[in-house]
This record gives C-alpha cells, structure tokens and sequence, in this order.
C-alpha cells in the first residue's frame, strides 16, 4: 500500500514460471469427460414430481437453487452482481478480495499474502485502485489517505457474511463519496439469523491457523436478538526468488450484533501484526536500509442504526491505527448517515438523503513519509433520486444527482440518469448516463514522499490545487433467463476520465547539498476505459450448477501536452489484463458432499512483467458427524505465480488447508 | 513442501472418487432436487392433511402469476386429485383454498395461506441446511375453520404470535 508509493519507480522483474506438469486441468477434463458421458437413464432419474414422496422423506431432501436472483438485481438498473453466503462457503475463500475474484470487471491483485489491490473496470494495481467504494454494513472502508482499502484489516467473519453486493460502474446518487468504478457492498446477517453457537478451526500450508467462535441468542424479556464473535488467524509469507519472508501476518479480532425490532447495533475490535519489508532512506548518503518489520494495525468500531419502513438513520464511529517505521497512522472517523424514501403516487417513489464525515487524523512524520497539515479531514453530501414507473410498471426512469462538499475541492456535483425496460418477465435492458468524481486522497494533496531509486533521491510531493478526477460514463446491460435454469447478464461500458491525477517534473529541491528531483501531483491526463463482460448462472443438473463470466477491456489514456510526460499513462494502460474469466462447476451430492472446482484465467499485465496465468481452485466439503469438513486446494496449476510485478510484491504460492465447521 | 505436495495428491484423489461416484447409482441423483418441486410436494400433502368446511368440486390453489413456485406447482399437480376432487391451480386471491404468497395473508378464516407468518400467514417455509422445512402458527390455525391433522403438525415448526 503506502509502501508501494515508494517504490513505484522501481522495477523487478522474476521469469514467468513454468506450468506444473501434474496440473489439476487433467483432473478438470476428467470430471468434465465422465459428466457428460453418464448413462442417459441415471441423468434422467431425477424427477420435478415429488408429490407421490412421503412428507417425511420430503423432509430430508436437499434443494438446489436454479440461479437464485434476488428481486433487487433483476429490477436495477446497473450491472450489478451478488455474491451469496452459499457462493462464499464454497469458493474456500478465507478473505474479501478473494471471493471478489467471482464478479466480472473487477480486478483482484494480490501484491503479498497481506495487501491485495482491487479494482474495477480498470486503474488496476498499485496507487492507481483507488476508484472503488467498499462498505461493511454501510461503514465505508475507503481510505482517505490514499484512496483504496487496506484489505488486511477488514476480516469479517466468512460465515457472517449474508451477501456481497458488487455494483460495477458509478454507484448511482446514493452511494457515498468515491463510488467511481465500483461500489462493493458487505452485508452480515442478522443476528436473528445467526442462533446457537459456530465454531470453525482448521490450517495449512498457506493458512497456517485459523479459528471462529461465535455465538447468537435471543434476549426473551427485552426482545434483543444478538451475537458475539472472536477469530485469529495467521498467514504465511509468499514466495520471493531471492528467498526473503517478510509478509507473514496474524490478526485476532472480535465483534457483536444485536438488534431490537428495528434498531441494529453492532462493533469490532481488531489488532493485528502485519508483515511487510520497508526501505529506509539514509539522508546523509544516497543509500538505502532495507528493514523486515511486523506493522501494528489496530483498530475498532461501533455503528448503530435505526430502519423504519421509509426511513433510516445511521450513525458510526470508526478507529483505525497503523504503525510502521515508515509512517503512522491513527483515524476517528465519525459518519452520520439519513434517508427517506416518499412515495408521491404509486408510480413514484422518491429517495432522499444526507449525510456527514468527519475524519480526524494524526499522523507521524518519519523521513520519507512527511504529511502536510493533518487534522480534519470533513466533508458533507445531499442526494435526491426520483424512480418513476410507466407503461405497467415494464419500463423505470431513475434521476437523481448528488451534491457534495469536500475540504480539497469544495462543491462537486453527480448526476446520473438510468432506464430498465423489461422486454419480457424474464428479459431486461437497461441503460445508463452518469457524472461521478473521485475527491483527491490526502497524499496526492498534502504529501512529501522521498525515496531512492537507482542511486539517487526523488521526491513525491503533494498538490494543493488538485481538482477531482471526473468520469462520465454510459452503460448498457441485458439480462435474460431463456428457461429456470440459466441466467445471463450482458453489460457495456464506455468511461470517459478528465482530470487523472499524475506525477509530472517540478523544480528540484536541495538535500545535504545534493539536487533532488521532485515529481508534483497534477491534473494531466484523460482518456477511456471501454469494456464488455458476459456472465451466466447455469443449473445443468438439480446438482451441477456453473458460474463464469469473461471480461473483456481496454483502456487509452493520454497526458496532457502541457505537462511533462512520465508516461504514467503507458504504465496504466498496460496493467489493465486485457481479458480475465472465470468458470466454477459446484457439485452438490448427497450425504453433504459438496464439490467445488474453480478455474480463472487472468491475460498478462504490466507489459509482460505478470504473465497470463491460469489458476485452479478445489473445494471438498462433507459432513462427517456434525462436522463440516473443507478440504481446500488453491491456486493448484503453479508453485507460485505473480499477481503484481512491484519491487517488493511477493507472489502467491498454491496453497491447502483443512477447515472444521461445526454448527450446534 | 512434502506436507503440500502429499495434500495435492490426496485432494486429486478425492477429486476422482467424486467423479466416480456421481456416474454410478441412481440413488444418488434423486436426494437433491429443485427447491420448487419440493415446495410444490409439500403444498399437495398440506392439502391432503386439511379438511375444508365446503362442499367444493375442486381445491383452488392460488398463486400469483408472477411466483416462481407457479409453473412448477402447476406441472406437478397437472391430472392429480386429492380425496376425489381436482386440483386447479390459479392467479386469482379470491376462493382460494390455499395461497401461496410471500406479501399477502388475507385474513380470511377458511384459507391455508402460505407466506410469512410475520405477514399473517398460518404456514412458512424455511431453508434451514440445504433443506425445507415448514413453520405454522398454532393460535391462527386453531381459531381458523380449518381442521389440520396432528401428523401434519408434528412435522411443522410451531410458533405462536409475538
């Protein structure tokens, strides 16, 4: 994250890896290869008539869900996707980035075994992720700082989590500040849903230990529904070729959630030891001491919210803390959110809003990381959005804008125009026309940021006339379900940016003597992001069900003539991977024997310097005696691969582990 | 390594017992079915445990047109009778026997309404581990004029009204 700052100008470049001979695609091919070439009887054995069955034996059949699509995604008008806690639980997934690798458009990077960089629809990798909103249960875990989300502490209990909402593309009016290219929404169960207690434990090569306690109850005489959890877990590093480790990492975190009819409060409270390699700058000498270090990453939380029928009241604070040799930080942020919808006929509804930020921030200066005026960091947002229905309800006109204030950059405002037709019951379009902008981070206004790179000093330096970066963007999306058991979504883009935020050259600045080239944050680039995704949802069998999607995008960028060119742009063009698919086949058999096969393949990036990579992930899980038992294999086709090419990104091994679950 | 490598193999291993497994008996195929034939199962025997205090031909069986569960309620019951009467399977929400609906519960004491029992609803449905199992109100089933048999019953997740 901030170390990558640093290093940016560094580059380092490790041979593409060899494919490993044993490949799990054998195994792939097999499965694939006896699927279809079963009996015709046994494939037709399976009946939708189960009215001459006994209740009793009703009772103990499992159910599969042909591509189960919430209400909410077939009646929005934007490419939105959502992940289950079924899709979850099956993936084998122990973080968020991981199981984002499943959404379409949305670029997951994993720089070491803690820092992953995700974005969507493009600005892949590095400084530049830093267009996408994140929430967990409507806290936004965007970073002001640097304007992406540090991963390593946002570790919500896996089983807790009800649905991952991803919306590709500007968020709409509702969202909050920075919902440019993506908004992903975490959403945890209700403590109501989660009765009894949950204990999952298990390890591996990769994850050496992990372990999950939670327990859910219900308060009779005061009708409180709640639940309190704790979990630990402790990763290993990954693979260098010059045989550092430095990146293993450990958190131990707890929480609760307890609701009263319409009142929800919920906390966590989390500390964790994040390994990282940091290169100190000696000012006396143009020299560097590299420095293996565990950075303190501590935290905690605490939301309530209020949610009548046709309005909501939300308020959190928010304390995150991280300290390394390099900088320090500590943030309170205080968010107060309200909404309210007003139904004006039955055809119209309108949305309304408001919300507040405050962020107070303290950060320590060390010698390569200097951060001008720390202290408040405010900013406030109204929205409107009116939905208006017509010709039976088959056809939604959604307008709405936001107007928000900011310390940087004062008013913006963000309208967006969308339209969903429904052609028939089961097919949709819908269309879209938004303006939405990305606030400068605080680094890119108020930073000194000194490194070294081949033998001598540079210097980053923060800008304080900095506008936002803007994008227009047009979106169309079809989606259709041609019988009960498949489901497909088709989405387009064309994103137009103005004002990018670069690096050009400044007037050099004196160090001990030494002339140091300095390099100011600007408004100087512009250009496009055109993209199309395909993704479908297929039930082949009542047991076999298929995920996959491929995406497809390119991006032009230029640098305005005005300003030196660094060639950011070429460098940002070319991490975007052009295409990336992905393909799951889930096996639901009976007794609780659950097969799980993931293939995604992501084309090369960085101008060759992350090779095109296939990776394979199983998951086998059965019940044995009340316990669940996970068998899971990821990343299996190579020793280790590359996801970032940045000089001290370490790649990612493949890796096993064996997880217990048990619910009572 | 060694303990990576020899966890690959037993994973591939498992892989291919898998594989095996789901191309032999036809037992297996059959204990995992769509979630709506198995809800539309359930509907046929809650009619065949319930007496209605009418002299009807038919048991009308309404669900909106827009459900999911429609069409498969309607091939499952397609040519079935229960106590020698039809079964028709209709949108309307008015001379229902039963309606299935998860917004609305009419009130209406001769009806076996299927939805949310916050809503009103004397039955629910719920999905607990890959499973359907079914809630009922016992107080709203008791004042209603229906006569639901106790076997029906004892398989049911009794809740009361909060």
């Amino acid at each position: 994250m901030f170390r990558k700052i640093v290093h940016r100008k560094d580059s380092f470049q490790i041979p593409a890896t060899g494919y490993l001979k044993n490949s799990g695609f054998v195994i792939i091919a097999l499965a694939c290869f006896f699927s279809f070439q079963c009996p015709k009887a046994w494939a037709q054995s399976y009946k939708d008539d189960l009215t001459a069955v006994r209740l009793e034996d009703l009772m103990n059949m499992q159910v599969y869900s042909a591509s189960k699509k919430p209400e909410s995604i077939l009646d929005t008008a934007a490419a939105m996707t959502v992940i289950t806690s079924e899709d979850i639980r099956r993936s084998g997934a122990t973080s968020i980035p991981e199981v984002l690798r499943m959404v379409p458009d949305v670029y997951v990077q994993k720089t070491d075994s803690n820092s992953w960089d995700v974005s969507a629809r493009g600005f892949t990798g590095s400084i530049y992720a830093n267009k996408l909103l994140v929430m967990i249960d409507g806290r936004s875990v965007y970073s002001p700082l640097y304007g992406g989300v540090f991963w390593d502490v946002q570790n919500v209990v896996m089983e807790d989590i009800e649905r991952i909402e991803v919306i590709r593309g500007p968020g709409g009016t509702l969202w909050g500040a920075n919902a440019v290219n993506g908004v992903i929404n975490i959403i945890t169960k209700k403590a109501k849903n989660t009765p009894g207690t949950l204990i999952s434990t298990g390890g591996g090569t990769e994850e050496k230990f992990f372990g999950n306690v939670r327990y859910g109850g219900h308060e009779e005489k005061t009708d409180w529904y709640y639940r309190g959890y704790g979990k630990y877990f402790s990763r290993d590093d990954g693979y260098r070729v010059d045989g550092q480790d430095y990146d293993d990492w450990d958190m131990a975190q707890g929480g609760f959630r307890a609701e009263k009819d319409k009142l929800t409060v919920q906390g966590d409270i989390y500390h964790g030891n994040i390994g990282q390699r940091v290169t100190l700058v000696d000012f006396a000498l143009p020299s560097i001491t590299p420095l293996n270090e565990h950075a303190d990453a501590k935290g905690w939380n605490l939301l309530s919210r209020y949610e009548d029928e046709d309005w909501s009241l939300q308020g959190y604070w928010d304390r995150t803390e991280r300290n390394s040799a390099l900088y320090r930080e500590t943030r309170d942020r205080m968010d107060v959110e309200y909404k309210r919808i007003l139904s004006v006929t039955a055809r119209q509804e309108i949305v309304w809003g408001m919300g507040s930020r405050l962020d107070l921030e303290d950060m320590g200066q060390t010698n390569e990381v200097v951060i001008r005026n720390p202290g408040t960091d405010y900013q406030m947002n109204f929205f409107i959005q009116d939905e208006i229905k017509a010709m039976e309800d088959k056809l939604k006109f959604i307008l709405g804008s936001k107007l928000e204030y900011n310390i940087y950059t004062h008013f913006e405002v963000q309208p967006n125009v969308r339209a969903l037709y429904h052609i028939t019951e089961k097919n949709q379009i819908w269309a879209s026309a938004s303006r939405a902008v990305r606030t400068p981070t605080r680094i890119q206004e108020d930073s000194q940021i000194t490194g070294i790179s081949g033998g001598s000093y540079y210097r980053i330096v923060g800008n304080h006339d900095l506008s936002s970066e803007a994008l227009a963007s047009y979106e169309l999306g079809y989606r259709t379900q041609p019988n009960k058991n498949m489901f497909f979504d088709l989405t387009a883009y064309a994103n137009h940016y103005d004002d990018l935020i670069t690096f050009t050259t400044g007037n050099p600045v004196s160090l001990n003597g030494i002339s140091v080239p300095t390099y100011p944050t600007v408004n100087g680039m512009q250009g496009q992001v055109h993209g199309v995704s395909i993704s479908g949802d297929i039930a082949v069998k009542s047991w076999w069900k298929i995920k996959t999607y491929y995406s497809l995008a390119k991006m032009t960028l230029h640098t305005e003539p005005d300003i030196v060119n660094l060639h950011i742009d070429n460098q940002l063009e070319s991490a975007l991977p052009t295409q990336t698919a992905y393909l799951r086949s889930s096996f639901t058999l009976p007794r609780g024997f659950e097969l799980d096969t993931t293939v995604r393949y992501t084309d090369s990036y960085n101008n060759n310097a992350v090779p095109s990579a296939t990776e394979l992930d199983i998951v086998v899980g059965k019940t044995i005696m009340d316990w669940r038992v996970s068998v899971v294999g990821q990343n299996l086709i190579h020793d280790h691969h590359k996801e970032s090419s940045t000089a001290l990104a370490t790649e990612v091994e493949r890796a096993g582990y064996v997880k217990l679950t048990r619910e009572f | 390594m060694k303990l990576q490598r020899s966890l690959i193999i037993f994973i591939q291993r498992l892989t291919i017992i898998g594989v095996f497994m789901m191309c032999c008996p036809k037992s297996f195929a059959e204990a995992v079915v769509s979630e709506n034939s198995l809800k539309a199962a359930f509907i046929y025997h809650f009619i065949s445990f319930t007496q209605w205090n009418d002299h009807s031909s038919a048991y009308y069986v309404c669900i909106p047109d827009d459900s999911a569960l429609r069409n498969t309620v309607e091939e499952s019951f397609k040519g079935k009778r229960i106590n020698d009467r039809d079964i028709l399977v209709v949108g309307r929400s008015r001379g229902c026997h039963v309606l299935v609906s998860e917004t609305y519960s009419p009130t209406a004491k001769s009806i076996l309404t299927i939805g949310r029992l916050g809503r009103g609803a004397l039955f629910e449905f719920r999905e607990i581990d890959h499973k359907i199992r079914f809630a009922v109100n016992l107080e709203k089933v008791q004042k209603s004029q229906l006569k639901i048999s106790s076997q029906l019953l004892k398989l049911a997740i009794l809740e009361k009204d909060s």
